[in-house]
């Protein structure tokens, strides 16, 4: 009986080591998985913040054409003498 | 986050109700987003609890595996719809480009109204081009200037007897101006005589005046230039071609 119980116990044992290295195992994929998710955050975090600066560039660059292109309409609105023949 | 919708007025309707809609559902993820974060929290809370009060662990250890698979399906899936939403968003923009496209188009609109102005503006500064021109073989001569010529001339041979008078006729006409430059007289030492007048006949009619620019011309040997030299310079040196056309004349006389 004594042979019996002690069986059974590294049997248990046996089982419950296995259970415990799947649930590591378990546990890496999900954390291997959460640092992948990390990983492309914080990349798409980069590439977005490139787009955005390049997009602010765009719309300062358009920010100045058009107070460029606002004072020369002022000019030639102040000066109508200019365009009358 | 708020977008400006009226920038899409130039659109076609079709394609700014869609535009809209996009934006609509990158707004509604978003707010999935942020709520899943509580959602996640609570289920970590409950999970624990059960965990720790239920007497079957392993149960409640593979019901809260199941539920970790599938928030991780959940929450990459979010990710995935609302980054690939916002990149959509500010790489597939032409509202720039169209912008930028209006801003050249009114660059090019003020720059003709400038070239515009500036033709005007010259046109009415220009030089005005009607006033007549004459040649200057047509124009006369004033007599006051002519004579002051001669004046100088006259001054100038007292002074300084010329050794040759090419060098006092320029000097005479440097005060002038310039069209007077142009329609200087002719004096009769710059009129190149025809072969008709080398022969002794002094006719005024088959005399051509030399211009300015056929001055080279009077290079050809001239008798009355000749016949002037040596009447100053005479006692010294007599050219030979002069004391050659003297002697022709007064063998001419005796042969008379």
């Amino acid at each position: 009986m004594a042979r019996a119980g002690g069986i059974t116990n590294a049997v248990n044992v046996g089982i419950a080591v296995q259970a415990d290295w799947e649930n590591r195992e378990f546990i890496s994929h999900i954390s291997l998985n959460v640092r992948r998710l990390f990983d492309f955050l914080v990349q798409f975090e980069a590439t977005t913040k490139s787009k955005l600066a390049s997009l602010n560039e765009k719309l300062d660059v358009l920010e100045r054409r058009l107070e460029l292109l606002e004072v020369q309409v002022a000019n030639a609105s102040a000066n109508p003498s200019l365009f009358a023949t | 986050m708020e977008m400006n919708l009226n920038s899409c007025s130039y659109e076609n309707p079709a394609q700014a109700e869609d535009r809209v809609e996009e934006i609509m559902h990158f707004d509604e993820s978003l707010k999935e987003l942020r709520a899943l974060r509580s959602q996640l929290h609570d289920a970590a809370e409950y999970c624990e609890a059960t965990f720790l009060n239920s007497k079957e662990r392993s149960i409640v250890v593979e019901n809260t595996k199941d539920y970790i698979r599938k928030t991780m399906v959940t929450v990459v899936d979010h990710l995935g719809n609302v980054s690939a939403k916002l990149d959509g968003l500010i790489s597939q923009t032409n509202a720039f480009s169209e912008a930028e496209s209006r801003v050249q188009c009114l660059k090019q609109r003020l720059l003709s109204c400038e070239q515009y102005a500036h033709t005007t503006g010259l046109s009415k500064m220009q030089f005005c081009d009607n006033v007549k021109r004459y040649h200057k073989r047509y124009l006369s001569s004033p007599p006051s200037l002519e004579r002051s010529n001669k004046d100088k001339l006259r001054d100038s041979e007292n002074q300084n007897p010329p050794k040759t008078e090419e060098k006092h006729v320029p000097e005479a006409l440097v005060d002038l101006p310039l069209f007077m430059y142009t329609c200087k007289p002719c004096p009769a030492s710059k009129l190149k005589q025809t072969t008709a007048s080398n022969k002794g006949h002094h006719n005024l009619a088959t005399v051509v005046p030399v211009q300015d620019g056929l001055e080279v011309l009077t290079k050809v040997p001239n008798s009355s230039f000749h016949f002037h030299s040596t009447q100053k310079v005479g006692r010294h040196r007599r050219s030979s071609h002069g004391s050659d056309l003297l002697w022709r004349m007064r063998r001419s006389r005796r042969i008379q």
